[in-house]
């Protein structure tokens, strides 16, 4: 590594820490989180595993042979990719996390903790459920399932099972912060628990879209209680949640980036009040976008896709202000490590900590991901990148490396917190992260290049008859981003292994929960940043105008006449 | 009262401290961001109308 | 009310509270917030104006069909290309699982063709290379976007959504060619279609 850590010019300053971690988790809240971390990272290793099978096979190198009987296809590999690492890994992560930034954030147990666990078992079993038609080859429809593409019942029902455990959670969350605010009346709420909660309240707005997709429409139809569907409304059904489910994805990492990670590098939050309106802002505007992903389809009128893409440009807002608070106080942070300069403060920053490195690694990947989007959303732009492998690259930059990334430099230090052991090798760990951070530059730019030359996405591009010469030498990129990649995933899965498997340590050697403080005094911070009320019903106002009268239109006209393919469309 | 300029509830760092590095780099985001945006533009441009 | 007790111990005298608007934002801040909404505004600016003045546009809701019956009535049920008037043409695509028909679309350059794309099974993509053609295709709707092939040459279009097992193998080829070239392609088939008959 040639990053180094600066000795300190000043002694950083030390908050009182009995007041700081005011809760210690009890064995039983420790063992419910890491049950949601144990499913998150089982299924992130394996999700991630398939990824460099497509990248090897872009460049002809066809490893698909050799897993039979368990994979039959790319595509098999591909929705296993998909699922697990966006849907499975993400939502059981997220959830986990969710838990422990309410219980620390409010110093308290969960209200009722029996909602909790029922949401758990509820999401655990749908997860199997949906796992079994994929590894049985009987539901590859990657993660988007768009119809008339067939899966199992089973598919569908577990999905739905999973986000209906998410919403019992969700509740438990709310209860929560309920029972706490009744205790402390007038006391703004700790940034990280209201932070995870607004982002649990907007998950289950958002999720109304493809839960209406799948209970009327998919549901009934694998089913055989309908025959046909109407595959453009159940597109926009989708992206109902599908966009939004993105910004599911981000806000747990911004949690982390503006109420923690200040804290690991010896800083403040810059402004409280500007993280909290962010929070807020995307409670409202993470929803009403989904148009966006439906720039090229047919059947909607090119008037809602361009309101949808005013409304997209205004959820980069509060992107663009967690840009600055959050570099501003791990620039606080550093040039209190001694830090100096317009630039060299950031050598200051404790880069030899893999769970800061991991997540600012991941913040200059996002940088790059965020400019991918703001292309994506630009309506007409959509023209040139839609459905080509610029879209993978750009998602790989976002949820695979802002998302994942910060993910697992939070797990840095939190399995150890919740197996009271310390993180095995924190070498490792950088190693890990580094490669994640070189790896997904190389795969994601020649992802960005190929599509801009025209390559699509999802597709077996080592075995497509039309590939021209002058895409080979990107192919051949993102085979090397995989190969890096693959030896990330590998150390990952170890130093996690042995990390919780680890000899239990003396409890002062175990990582604290990181929780920064901010530089203005909370109280200070208007109570209508601490109100649900206000930010809910402006919610629920923009999108009814910005969705409601093309949705009612598409529900209107509803053509439940597409039957699909007869048979099974993928390899068996 | 409120023009007091005693100890201010930001404390003192705050006092000092100004964004400076946190600027610079967000100028070279918006540079990058401007640059590869028009480059797809450039590109939407150089591919012909669509109606 | 006795004064609430956070992490960060008891407030500081208040400095406005909820009546400070200011909220102890940074001005630099404040300015970084006010160049962003001015930096946003202007790039939506420049997508619409290319949007809606200068012919940058995306598809809409243009028609839709039954797609158990698209085979078979109407024009998807003969698809290829049709001179509409001089130099203007009509391209009927259907988008089948795992191919395109037709899989080769000759026009003369310069030639101004309106696509219209549909599927009778799975949702597909029709993207042609180096072109701002580029739709999702969806059954029961009609995709539709014109351009204009002012450079001769070929470009492939190929199918951009995932549809099961030969996804990979799913393409044609529009060819662009000299008016000469075209005029004699055309005149050739157009004989040997007149002899078939005969």
């Amino acid at each position: 590594m040639t990053v180094v850590d600066e000795p300190l010019d000043q002694p950083i300053e030390q908050p009182a820490a009995r007041n700081v971690d005011g809760y210690e988790l009890t064995p039983t809240e420790k063992r419910f989180i890491g049950a949601h971390l144990f499913v998150a990272i089982v299924a992130v290793l394996v999700g991630s595993l398939m990824g460099p099978l497509q990248a090897f096979e872009f460049s002809g190198l066809d490893l698909y042979p050799y897993l039979e009987p368990v994979i039959k296809s790319y595509y098999q590999g591909l929705t296993l990719h998909g699922v697990l690492n966006a849907l499975v890994f993400t939502t059981f992560f997220i959830v986990g996390f969710t838990n422990l930034t309410t219980i620390k954030g409010l110093k308290r147990p969960l209200a009722k903790p029996i909602i909790n666990t029922v949401g758990f078992w509820v999401m655990t079993a749908g997860l199997i459920t949906t796992a079994i038609p994929i590894l049985t080859n009987s539901a590859t429809v990657l993660y988007t399932f768009y119809p008339p593409l067939e899966a199992s019942p089973f598919f569908y029902l577990g999905l739905t099972l999973v986000v209906v455990g998410s919403w019992i959670e969700g509740v438990g969350f709310f209860l929560t912060l309920k029972a706490w605010r009744k205790d402390n009346p007038g006391v703004r709420s700790p940034f990280i628990a209201l932070g995870n909660i607004i982002n649990a309240a907007m998950w289950q707005i958002a999720t109304l879209g493809v839960a209406v997709e799948i209970l009327t429409m998919l549901l009934p139809w694998s089913l055989g209680i309908i025959d046909e569907v109407d595959p453009e409304l159940a597109r926009t059904y989708f992206w109902f949640t599908g966009h939004p489910l993105v910004y599911f994805w981000l806000l747990p990492a911004y949690t982390s980036w503006y109420g923690m990670l200040p804290k690991q590098v010896g800083g403040k939050l810059f402004s409280d009040s500007l993280g909290r309106l962010a929070f807020w802002l995307f409670l409202i505007v993470s929803v009403p976008v989904g148009f966006h992903h439906q720039y090229v389809d047919p059947g909607v009128p090119p008037t809602w896709k361009w309101i949808h893409a005013g409304l997209t440009y205004s959820v980069f807002f509060p992107s663009m202000i967690t840009a600055f608070t959050v570099i501003a106080s791990l620039e606080y942070g550093a040039r209190k490590r001694g830090g100096t300069g317009l630039i060299g403060w950031v050598r200051a920053l404790p880069w030899t900590d893999p769970s800061v490195a991991g997540q600012l690694l991941a913040g200059i990947l996002f940088m790059f991901g965020g400019i991918g989007g703001l292309t994506n959303a630009s309506y007409n732009l959509n023209l040139v990148i839609h459905n080509t492998s610029w879209v993978p690259g750009h998602f790989h930059l976002t949820v695979a490396s802002a998302v994942a990334l910060s993910f697992f430099a939070i797990t840095y230090w939190m399995v150890p917190h919740l197996s009271g052991t310390k993180l095995h090798s924190p070498t490792l760990a950088l190693v890990q992260v580094w490669t994640w951070f070189v790896g997904m530059v190389i795969f994601s730019n020649a992802m960005h290049v190929l599509g801009l030359l025209g390559a699509p996405r999802r597709t077996p591009l080592g075995e497509a008859t039309y590939v021209p010469e002058e895409w080979n030498g990107h192919l051949l990129r993102t085979s090397i981003g995989g190969a890096i990649l693959l030896v990330s995933v590998l150390v990952y899965g170890y130093v996690m292994l042995r990390t919780w498997r680890g000899a239990k340590v003396d409890p002062s050697e175990v990582p604290e929960v990181p929780i920064a403080e901010s530089v203005r005094h909370p109280q200070l911070t208007p109570v209508w940043l601490d109100r649900f009320k206000p930010w809910l019903i402006g919610a629920a106002l923009l999108l009814v105008v910005a969705y409601g009268p093309q949705l009612i239109d598409q529900i209107w006209n509803m053509n439940l006449n597409a039957p699909g393919y007869e048979g099974t469309p993928w390899p068996s | 009262m409120s023009d007091d300029p005693g100890p201010s509830p930001e404390g003192d760092a705050h006092e000092h401290f100004k964004p400076v590095g946190t600027l610079f780099i967000l100028v070279m985001f918006v540079a990058a961001l401007i640059l590869l945006w028009a480059s797809v533009y450039v590109i939407l441009i150089s591919r012909g109308v669509t109606v | 009310m006795s004064a609430p007790v956070t992490d960060q111990g008891a407030p500081p005298p208040s400095d406005g509270g909820d009546d400070d608007l200011t909220m102890g934002i940074d001005p630099w801040e404040r300015n970084w917030i006010r160049f962003s909404i001015a930096m946003l505004v202007c790039f939506f600016v420049i997508v619409s104006v290319a949007g809606f003045a200068m012919g940058f546009q995306v598809p809409g809701a243009d028609a839709e069909v039954d797609p158990t019956k698209v085979e078979t009535e109407g024009p998807f049920a003969d698809p290829g290309l049709r001179e509409i008037e001089p130099g203007v043409y009509e391209a009927y695509v259907l988008a089948k699982t795992w191919s395109f028909v037709p899989a080769r679309i000759e026009v003369p350059v310069g030639a101004e063709v309106t696509i219209y794309v549909t599927s009778p099974d799975l949702q597909h993509g029709f993207k042609i290379t180096d072109t701002n053609i580029n739709m999702q295709v969806v059954p029961g709707q009609v995709s539709k976007l014109s351009y204009t092939f002012d450079e001769v040459g070929v470009f492939p279009y190929l199918c951009t959504e995932y549809c099961g097992t030969a996804h990979a193998a799913m393409w044609g080829e529009v060819h662009v060619l000299s008016q000469a070239e075209f005029d004699a392609a055309n005149s050739a088939s157009t004989d040997s279609t007149e002899e078939d008959e005969a």
